[in-house]
Order: C-alpha cells, then sequence, then structure tokens
C-alpha cells in the first residue's frame, strides 16, 4: 500500500506582545544626556508592571491648535513617572476626526522632520502643517501604534493638537494605555536582547545610537 | 440604542428639549427622528448642538483664540444640526440614510418654534 500525502506545513506563529511585560529587557541608549544619568546607557529588567487607561479631550475651533504638554509641570498633564525606577510605556490612539498632531521635543523641536533646512512642520503653512503629521487613522484607538516612553526627568513631550480647516469645530479625544513598569537595573542573561529604547533626539535626527 | 421623547418647545431658558447630554469623551451620532406634529399648526423643529471649546491658538497668527461657549451660553448659542418643519396632523421620520454624517460634539436640544404637548420628539442617538 502506497500512502501519498502532502508534507504538513503547520505554521506556527508566535503572538507578539506589543507592550513591555515582567521579565522582559530594555537597554537605553547612551546617547540619552547627563540628566537623565539614572538610565542612560544601562539596561533593566521589568519587575512589575501596571496598564492604566486614561483619556482626555479637547474641543477645537477650526484651523486653531492646542499644544499638550505630556510632563509633570504644572500646565502639563502629568502623564510622567515620579520616580527615577519606573518606565511609562505610554500607547496613544487617537478618535477619528479632521485633525492632526505633531510631536515635539522638546517644545519647538518637531520630532518628525525631513533634512532639508526648514523642512518639519508648520502649522502656519498650508502644505507644512502635514509634514510629519499624525492622522487618527495612523494610531486609531482599536488599533494603536504611536507609543512613547516616558521616563522621570525627561523634558516634556509636546502634542500638538490641530483642527483642521473645513468642519468649525472638533471634539479631538486621545485614549492613552500606560504601561507603569518597575525596573530592575542590571545586566541581561546572554541569550536575551534587550529592546533598545532610543532618545528621542536620535529618531529625530537619525543619529546612531 | 438610546432613545429620548420629548413634546415641542420654544427657547425661553433651561433645557425642557433635551435629548442627551454632552459626553466628556464622545460624539454622537443621531441615527433616528421622529417629530409626530399633532398640534394646530405647523411645527419647525430645531437640533441644537451644545458644546464649549477649549482656549487654543489660531494656526494663521498664533494669536489666543478663546474659549467659546456654545453650551454654557445657553441653547440657542449651539450649531443647528438639523431643522425639519412638519404640516400640522402630520408625522416625519428620518432614518439612518437622512441622518447619516450628521455629528454632534455635545449636547442636544430640540427646539420647537411653538410650544405643543401634541407634537412630540423622539430621537434615536449613539454615543461614538
Amino acid at each position: 500500500m502506497i500512502e501519498v500525502r502532502p508534507v504538513q506545513t503547520i505554521e506556527r506563529i508566535a503572538p507578539a506582545t506589543r507592550i513591555l511585560l515582567v521579565n522582559h529587557w530594555v537597554k537605553f541608549s547612551n546617547k540619552f544626556p547627563d540628566s537623565l544619568d539614572h538610565v542612560k546607557g544601562k539596561a533593566a529588567q521589568i519587575l512589575k508592571q501596571q496598564q492604566v487607561d486614561y483619556q482626555l479631550s479637547w474641543t477645537i475651533k477650526e484651523n486653531c491648535y492646542k499644544d499638550i504638554n505630556l510632563s509633570n509641570e504644572d500646565t502639563g498633564e502629568k502623564l510622567y513617572p515620579d520616580v527615577a525606577d519606573n518606565l511609562y510605556e505610554v500607547t496613544i490612539g487617537f478618535k477619528p476626526g479632521n485633525y492632526l498632531c505633531h510631536v515635539f521635543f522638546p517644545a519647538d523641536y518637531p520630532i518628525y522632520r525631513l533634512d532639508y533646512p526648514d523642512m518639519s512642520t508648520l502649522i502656519s503653512s498650508d502644505s507644512l502643517k502635514y509634514l510629519g503629521a499624525i492622522k487618527p487613522s495612523d494610531s486609531p484607538v482599536d488599533n494603536p501604534i504611536f507609543k512613547l516612553y516616558l521616563l522621570y526627568k525627561l523634558k516634556p513631550v509636546i502634542l500638538r493638537l490641530y483642527a483642521d480647516d473645513g468642519v468649525d469645530y472638533e471634539k479631538i479625544t486621545l485614549d492613552f494605555s500606560i504601561n507603569r513598569c518597575l525596573m530592575g537595573f542590571g545586566t541581561p542573561p546572554q541569550q536575551i536582547t534587550p529592546k533598545p529604547i532610543l532618545y528621542l533626539d536620535e529618531i529625530k535626527w537619525l543619529a546612531a545610537g | 440604542m438610546p432613545t429620548k421623547k420629548v413634546q415641542a418647545y420654544p427657547y425661553t431658558s433651561g433645557y425642557p428639549g433635551l435629548l442627551w447630554n454632552v459626553h466628556e469623551h464622545k460624539k454622537a451620532e443621531l441615527l433616528g427622528l421622529t417629530v409626530d406634529n399633532q398640534h394646530n399648526a405647523a411645527e419647525t423643529v430645531q437640533i441644537y448642538d451644545g458644546f464649549d471649546t477649549d482656549a487654543s491658538k489660531a494656526a494663521a497668527t498664533g494669536a489666543t483664540q478663546a474659549a467659546e461657549y456654545l453650551k454654557l451660553s445657553g441653547v440657542t448659542s449651539g450649531l443647528v444640526r438639523l431643522q425639519v418643519t412638519v404640516p400640522a396632523g402630520e408625522t416625519v421620520k428620518l432614518g439612518k440614510d437622512d441622518l447619516e454624517g450628521i455629528e454632534f460634539l455635545g449636547r442636544a436640544t430640540a427646539v420647537g418654534s411653538a410650544l405643543s404637548s401634541d407634537c412630540v420628539i423622539i430621537a434615536q442617538y449613539r454615543l461614538i
């Protein structure tokens, strides 16, 4: 008897975690400034973590913008850790609407820009206001992919929310999922590749870590 | 799906024709509207959207754009999102296809052209 059957091709896909979990490792870049020497160049294991959800909304007139400071400054939204051992992995989802979001770090320095001089966002320009802008569809609330790593003493990250022309008024709602992580600094086991955490300036300038 | 029934009230003060209140983080979609006008005259019903804005800055100049109070200042300071006139003794029903795309940022209030308990307004809506 001959049995002919195809070779079994079962694809096993390991579920990928989208947030840091206990026992994960992170490695902070050497490009972090000295003011953040509590993490600069260090590796850390996640010892504990807890997810906290939060929503914030603003209603803005069209062709106007509002700067949202995420830090713990008096005018900020207080979304930063308040102790050196904590890392906040913040995922931001945008509810649908006719608006844009620009990311500045520090204030007045857009993260997303091109190399040619002046090729960075300019909210008063009809064309440059779209350069480097995050649209709600880029990171929707049901599948958010816009993520920030916030640390104690990190300079303020500013989100510039702009209600685009054509709608009179817009209600802008941001869905924050804050993964509070307690870090234990050390040396990761050899078989572990820690998740690299770059300083925001490195992303801005494409500097090597 | 939430539903709210009110009678026709002309605007004087307060919110007697309140259909739903503002939600801090949600907009609302009007999915259905019935105006059953058994009043002895035609009734014009307007649906107002009342909300307050946050202070911001004008993109063109950077000048401060002060907060606006389209809710706090009273129903008629809001935006009219829908208006329908129903002759005496008739009923108008607007469905999802008629209302698609009408979005409310805040509080929805029905305002009639004349006070009448014989003119009934029923709204179906969804907070999103």
